[in-house]
């Protein structure tokens, strides 16, 4: 399937196939890929409901990374719910992106002096009784617009405008020619993908401001009021009595997929946690920096991933390329002497590591017929073992980075000098280090001083 | 010979086959936990069903360039999963569910007499290679948030992942949630290791090479370090805060005894191995680790490993965050690690040092769909004495008290079991110890457009040369891009890699790789996919090398 070539050759080939790979990938990245607006619009969110038409042109989402509202202005991060500090913008995967295509101010709204006092129930009074995240929580506009604004919002196919100028449609609704010859541009409010009861939270005495910020204060509502995980955690991390029924799990808010854990898969895009959350950035530094959050906190990671998951590269059988990138075979003895401790991580140096090495002689014990005449892995035996030692000798790295050498020795190797001499067969070379003292070790575990020293060797009586 | 732990030492050379009393005593339990907690009325469960077939081929050259294996691997996984026993599901109330994940790794490149005690070719044989061996990856019966969320369990093969590491065992785990910000937790039962059925070496303890030594007919020659696998019981306990999500810890701590017979000396005495038996410690640790963060500010992670039986510390690690605004994310590294082995083994009583890493490292989002990430830092390689000097030092040490080792030493014939030059060598190591550093380097890129996605990965190792040690380096990275087409049905994915590195532990080892990877994917349904994958890499010492790799992947829920 392949073999050695000279290096001109392979210079030659190496060059050739530079510039094929370079051309398939620019294919790939720039010649496949769809116009640059279809893409970054994404997947498409469901609709409010079934039969409401697409937004038009002329209307901008509202999202994190679309164009603005007409409306929509900056909101001072002190009106913004808790937790937009650390989370600037709400997640796409848990509030998609939506159209609100309706011109509206809050803040005038409410300082209209009308009597009774209008309040968040006064429009949103449903939000009261809700027990999940999928209700609709919006106005009714026949009880909450028509009786101010003169219009009749009875009859959907029919709606009436009113007689004063704010009573027309274009007044509120945004679209080409709304309300004459055209249609006024629908909403697109998807559905959030989390679990929610605002009705518990009203009756725990949680005001709409703790999650949602000043919204009285400001004009059109946009997702930027919508929750911040951070600033749920103001209660749903708290402990004892304080934290009350706000319980902490995941589950308690997110979705859950079959097997309870959740649901991180959404037409949006993928949940990942936020950087802030015990360091769990998934960013592009996350697949080695990992290792803490996992030894630190692996019921977090249980929250989202399988055993399997963890599986497929610790002890998967398909090397994995962000790890290990092309031509490892080649490269990696590199990393064994530079990174040993990430490999342990992953491998067992006596079956992984020294089985194939056994197989392809780079081994002492190993099969006798891959072990090739005149052919030495390490440098000349009167640097790499000889007396005196000296800068190039084994032991300096072995002191450095024991599981190199244990990747590729069985004990047998390291015994033919460092166990004692006579009836264990040594050299007597002593591996110990300076006052070394055992202590319990051989009472507790006797095996490993039996390999070196007979069992009646006077150092094991001290 | 009578030993602590009451084991014998003998001088017979044979050992007993493995025995299988854990495996008939977990199989009935499974089955039998299974039974009882089976619901009574026919309820709706989630089943899920999931199987991976991968098939690779590739050829590993030797140091020297020439093709010494051939490996045409078939690894086919099945997952069978029950979920929601109990019936209808309710977040945070009682609920069981069933797993169970089987593995077959063929390779049918291995040779048979590899594979073959006795033959012909048994120049070849490797023992413990097994050309398709099966293991369950795990499979458990487990039920959470019983008893009104204050108990949970799992019962059957199962792994834990903490301060110490990853460990896989056949037994049973319970779990105490308390109301008071604690969770208790315990384990017990026999540790997965490699020689036992259905078992892969994988969580084992490094530092012993243990197998079935059944092939060998149970004798020792003439492979005495391999090991007779036996069972190996093992219990943890683990404390874990259960309380403000602002703050985690976990305490823990596992003790794993070895069984059985080994074989001590590694030569023979009048014909014979010498070997022992009984009841020992395989690994007795203590960890800790904790995290914690303050949204918008920062965040703290450390922990630490004890191991009881080396009497150190063996791993340690710490890191801090500090959140500049929600789009910048620098921080801190440090690692501390100390090689420690099976207390089966011999090397924990070598001289081995510490190594310790520090770094610092950035990460960037500019974008919602673009993020950065850098490191860079050292890892410092200490050991006890300076290697320029050792030498001439201790010929001079000992020439002062020992005029016989000296003559040795201007001969450059130094007996090194000489007791004079052994003391001179150990008071050297005693003096001073010697740091040599690694220079290390990450980058990483990521960037989306919904439909495709696009990574950079660079690194960079640098050994410096200091003391006149060099350690090599490696500098590169992998460009890789994937993209949907016609809706998600095809993917296209491709990535190029070039790196230069130069290993100096031989001469001549030093070169640019060069490689790239063409990976077409077929979505034919919702529950398939099928991805090949074409890898080609080049340099100047090996030439070419190709893979092959074909995966299926199926996925069933019902």
């Amino acid at each position: 399937m392949s073999g050695a070539r000279s290096r001109p050759t392979c210079r030659r080939r190496l060059a050739a196939s530079l510039g094929l790979v370079a051309c398939v990938l620019w294919a790939v990245v720039v010649g496949l890929r769809t116009p640059v607006a279809l893409a970054e619009a994404g997947p498409p969110s469901a609709p409010a409901s079934s039969n409401e038409p697409s937004a038009d042109a002329g209307v901008a989402t509202s999202s994190s990374s679309a164009g603005r509202m007409p409306s929509e202005e900056d909101v001072p991060s002190e009106w913004l719910p808790p937790g937009s500090k650390a989370s600037p913008v709400p997640s796409e995967e848990i509030f998609p992106p939506q159209t609100i295509a309706i011109r509206f101010d809050h803040a005038a709204h409410l300082g209209l002096g009308v009597k009774p006092k209008l309040a968040c129930p006064t429009c949103h009074g449903k939000a009261l009784s809700s027990d999940s995240a999928r209700d609709r929580l919006l106005p009714n506009p026949v009880v909450t617009c028509d009786p101010c604004h003169g219009t009749s919002h009875r009859d959907l196919e029919q709606v009436r405008p009113g007689s004063a100028a704010d009573g027309q449609c274009p007044s509120c609704h945004l679209g080409k020619d709304a309300g004459r010859d055209g249609l006024v541009t629908r909403f697109v409010l998807p559905r959030p993908n989390l679990r929610n009861s605002h009705r518990k939270h009203l009756a725990r005495n949680i005001g709409c401001a703790q999650c949602h910020g000043s919204v009285e204060k400001i004009g059109l509502g946009t997702r930027q009021q919508l929750p911040r995980m951070s600033g749920c955690f103001v209660c749903h991390a708290m402990s004892g009595p304080a934290r009350g029924e706000a319980r902490g799990p995941c589950i308690t808010c997110h979705l859950v997929a079959p097997g309870g854990r959740l649901q991180t898969t959404f037409a949006t895009g993928r949940l990942v946690p936020p950087p802030w959350l015990h360091g769990a950035d998934h960013g592009s530094g996350w697949a080695i920096g990992h290792r803490r959050q996992a030894a630190a906190n692996s019921a977090m990671c249980a929250n989202c991933h399988t055993e399997q998951f963890c599986g497929d590269c610790h002890d998967g059988k398909v090397r994995p390329r962000e790890i290990h990138p092309g031509d490892w075979v080649s490269m990696h003895p590199i990393a064994a002497r530079q990174d040993n401790p990430r490999c342990v991580s992953c491998h067992q140096l006596q079956s992984f590591c020294a089985d194939c090495h056994r197989r392809v002689g780079v081994s002492r014990d190993g099969p006798s017929e891959s072990r090739l005449g005149g052919r030495r892995f390490h440098p000349p035996a009167a640097a790499w073992s000889a007396a005196p030692r000296g800068a190039e000798h084994h032991a300096w790295e072995a002191q450095r980075n024991l599981n190199a050498c244990v990747a590729c020795h069985s004990e047998r190797d390291c015994a033919t000098c460092h166990a004692t001499k006579g009836l264990r067969g040594g050299s007597g070379v002593d591996p110990h280090p300076p006052d070394f003292d055992a202590g319990s070790a051989y009472a507790r575990n006797p095996r490993p001083c039996l390999v070196c020293h007979g069992p009646n060797d006077r150092a094991l009586r001290r | 010979v009578s030993l602590p732990g009451g084991g014998n030492a003998t001088g017979h050379g044979r050992t007993r086959p493995p025995r299988r009393i854990g495996l008939r005593l977990a199989l009935p339990l499974a089955a039998g936990l299974l039974v009882a907690l089976a619901p009574r009325d026919a309820v709706a469960a989630d089943v899920e069903v999931t199987g991976d077939v991968v098939a690779q081929s590739y050829e590993v050259r030797g140091p020297w360039g020439d093709v010494v294996l051939g490996r045409r691997r078939l690894g086919t996984t099945v997952g069978l999963f029950v979920y929601h026993l109990q019936g209808d599901y309710q977040p945070l109330e009682a609920d069981y569910s069933a797993r169970l994940m089987m593995r077959m790794d063929a390779d049918y490149g291995i040779d048979g007499a590899e594979a073959s005690y006795g033959g012909p070719n048994s120049t070849r044989f490797v023992p413990g290679l097994e050309l398709a061996p099966l293991d369950v990856l795990y499979g458990y019966v487990e039920g959470r948030h019983l008893w009104d969320g204050w108990f949970g369990f799992r019962v059957g093969r199962q792994m834990v992942t903490d301060a110490l590491g990853w460990w896989s065992f056949d037994g049973a785990t319970v779990r105490l949630t308390t109301p008071w910000v604690v969770q208790v937790e315990a384990y017990g039962g026999l540790e997965q290791r490699g020689g036992l059925p259905l078992s892969s070496s994988r969580y084992e303890a490094q530092g012993v090479w243990r197998g079935s030594r059944s092939q060998l007919g149970g004798a020792p020659e003439p492979y005495p370090s391999f090991q007779p696998a036996d069972r190996a019981p093992g219990f943890g306990v683990a404390l874990e805060s259960d309380g403000p999500n602002w703050i985690h810890g976990r305490l823990t701590y596992r003790r794993v005894y070895n069984l059985g017979s080994a074989t001590t000396g590694q030569f023979p005495l009048s014909g014979q191995y010498p070997e022992m038996s009984g009841t020992r410690i395989s690994q007795d640790r203590l960890g800790y680790a904790m995290s914690a963060f303050l949204p918008g500010v920062g965040g703290l992670r450390g922990g630490f490993a004890y191991d009881l039986y080396n009497m150190l510390v063996s791993q340690a690690q710490g890191a801090v965050d500090v959140h500049l605004g929600s789009r910048v994310t620098i921080g801190a590294d440090i690692d501390y690690y100390v090689p420690t082995f099976d207390a089966d083994s011999i090397w924990n009583w070598f001289v081995h040092d510490p190594s310790t890493t520090v770094q610092a490292r950035a990460a960037v989002r500019p974008l919602s769909r673009l993020d950065l990430s850098a490191s860079a830092g050292v890892r410092l390689w200490s050991a006890a004495g300076d290697p320029t000097t050792f030498a001439a030092q201790q010929c001079a040490a000992v020439g002062a008290t020992d005029p016989v080792a000296l003559e040795r030493c201007l001969a450059l014939g130094l007996d090194p079991v000489s007791e004079g030059v052994h003391q001179a060598g150990q008071a050297l190591e005693k003096e001073r110890t010697n740091v040599v550093p690694d220079i290390i380097a990450t980058l990483g890129a990521g960037y989306g457009w919904g439909t495709g996605q696009a990574s950079l990965r660079g690194v960079g190792e640098l050994g410096v040369p200091t003391s006149g040690v060099y350690r090599g380096r490696r500098v590169g990275g992998e460009l890789g891009a994937r993209q949907a087409i016609d809706g998600g049905r095809y993917w296209l994915g491709g990535a190029l890699n070039l790196y230069e590195w130069d290993d100096p532990l031989r001469a001549g080892r030093e070169t640019t790789s060069f490689g790239y990877v063409l990976a077409p994917e077929y979505v034919p349904a919702e529950f398939a996919r099928v991805r090949l994958e074409w890898e080609h890499d080049m340099n100047e010492l090996v030439g070419n090398r190709f893979r092959l790799l074909a995966v299926v992947h199926l996925q069933v829920l019902r």
